[in-house]
């Protein structure tokens, strides 16, 4: 296959730095509206093999869509319902143990310690106490910010539900009409880079998810085996930051040596933690993730480490937490978009 | 006659049926039931194709199949402006079904010989009927191998004949 000319290449460029600049013109102006679009198509993504299951054994899509809806809209309520407070109240305990003040005890401990260190070394002192305690009063802060859009959330929950399920029931009837809109010439070519868009992203999402579901799974039971109180909420956290490639074992390693070290007051669980997550990250390596997520889509380190740093500055910690999903999806869509120009140039 | 509703209505049936009709009679599609036919027709795509327009050109990579529901296509070969027209097919005839099963280049161009209607059913569209309902998927892509398998028959006994033509040439020489 020949490659692309230069001035193709350039075309191409300039469509996507168009379509960026639009994308965030979109999400300055209508942002919320176009994540409950967004969110309710990375769902009916997800539960669309089912309905597909569903519709291979002679159930209507119809009843399929419903079937599948209130399942996953059942289990997440039931999730939410059970072990959310199970893991809110953990997170309260912990919150009591980590209180800023001490905190403020263990990391004046650790401080002492260290400039100790510094101080045989013949270096300056070192002031980490006040730095520390100013960013856990933020984050407090900001928890408080966002527990004060609960209407806010009820609204665009209700939403992302809506879309959902006529998605799910929809979604090809929706695809086929938009595509009927695409000129003659460059029809077979939407199509082909379409389906393979869906094959693709569909494939990573539940990838991303089951990986990040074992992760969480398995450092739960590896922290209740080493005897680290409060495992739930460090399971739940591996599992959670786990959407971010790299960062899932560290959190949960540093997560389990604070409230070790809080709760138990001694550093003897740390080597058995650390040790754990090692493990963790090499089975979540070599044996989780060649299972659940495929080759093609897995990213390069290094971009990985600049999606989490664009993230982080542009949106917050949420902002790091699925920067990464976020361009895992636009990397699907892109090299998908160029093998696609490159299938169907014209000749 | 008062009620235009009713005859906008049944103006639909009409057209449903008739094109369920140009579906019962393309081989891939034939001696399926009602019902299968419906929902073949609800994953086909509609396209309509001005005079001298172009569905595929030779070298594109093919996605699939082609029904002419209604007007006329010639299949042609060359270059533009040099091209040698090999076909003609006309209401209910059907082209590029090989790519169905396989992304290959076209080995001709496809042009609309008057203002053309025709109903494409693709790889992707096919796939998706195999995984929702496979019994249906299967007996598509039975009828399409057998008509490949036919093709191939047909193409290994010209072939037979063109060797023994060859052979009888050079023993005359």
């Amino acid at each position: 296959m020949n490659e692309l000319s230069l001035t193709t290449k350039i075309l191409i460029f300039i469509l996507f730095l168009l379509l960026l600049v639009i994308g965030w013109y979109l999400l300055n102006v209508a942002g919320s509206i176009i994540s409950i679009f967004l969110v309710a198509l990375v769902i009916s993504f997800l539960l669309a093999p089912s309905v597909d299951t569903l519709e291979r054994i002679g159930v209507p899509r119809l009843l399929g869509s419903i079937v599948m809806f209130i399942l996953f809209f059942g289990l997440v309520s039931a999730i939410f319902y059970t072990v959310t407070p199970v893991i809110y109240e953990e997170a309260i305990r912990v919150q009591h143990k980590i209180s800023v003040g001490a905190l403020r005890d263990a990391i004046q401990q650790v401080e002492a310690n260290v400039n100790e260190q510094l101080r045989i070394l013949g270096a300056v002192e070192w002031k980490l106490a006040p730095y520390l305690e100013n960013v856990f009063s933020a984050a407090l802060s900001n928890i408080l910010g966002v527990a004060s859009g609960v209407v806010y959330s009820v609204i665009y929950v209700f939403m992302v539900v809506f879309a959902t399920f006529f998605l799910l029931k929809d979604g090809r009837r929706i695809k086929k009409s938009l595509i009927s809109a695409v000129p003659n010439r460059f029809f077979e070519m939407t199509l082909s880079i379409i389906h393979k868009i869906e094959w693709s992203l569909g494939a990573y999402l539940r990838g991303i998810l089951l990986d990040a579901f074992v992760v969480g799974l398995l450092s739960t039971f590896a922290m209740w085996l080493i005897g680290v109180p409060n495992f739930m909420l460090v399971g739940f956290a591996a599992g959670m930051f786990n959407l971010v490639p790299y960062l899932g074992p560290p959190t949960g390693a540093l997560l389990a040596i604070i409230i070790s070290v809080v709760s138990l007051g001694t550093w003897e669980k740390t080597i058995p933690i650390i040790l754990a997550f090692i493990a963790l990250r090499l089975i979540d390596d070599f044996l989780v993730q060649p299972m659940t997520i495929s080759k093609s889509v897995r990213m390069h380190p290094l971009v990985v480490i600049f999606a989490i740093l664009a993230g982080g500055q542009f949106f917050g910690i949420l902002g790091m937490l699925f920067a990464v999903p976020a361009v895992g999806v636009f990397n699907v869509i892109l090299s998908e978009f160029y093998h696609g120009i490159q299938r169907y140039r014209p000749i | 006659m008062s009620n235009p509703i009713l005859w906008r209505n049944l103006f639909r049936q009409k057209k449903a049926e008739s094109l369920l009709d140009v579906l019962r009679n393309v081989p891939i599609f034939e001696d399926l039931s009602r019902s299968e036919l419906k929902s073949i027709e609800r994953i086909l795509h509609r396209r309509s194709y001005r005079r001298g327009e172009y569905i595929f050109r030779e070298g594109e990579t093919g996605l699939g199949m082609y029904i002419v529901e209604e007007g006329a296509v010639a299949i042609t070969v060359g270059e533009p402006g040099h091209e040698k027209e090999i076909s003609l097919l006309r209401n209910g005839e059907f082209f590029g079904e090989m790519a169905l099963l396989h992304e290959d280049p076209r080995s001709a161009n496809a042009v609309a010989r008057v203002d053309t209607i025709v109903l494409g059913f693709f790889q992707p569209d096919l796939l998706q009927l195999l995984e929702t309902n496979p019994r249906l998927g299967v007996s598509v892509v039975m009828r399409l191998a057998r008509i490949i398998a036919e093709r191939l028959q047909h193409l290994l006994h010209e072939n037979k004949q063109l060797q023994e033509r060859i052979d009888e040439l050079e023993r005359n020489r």
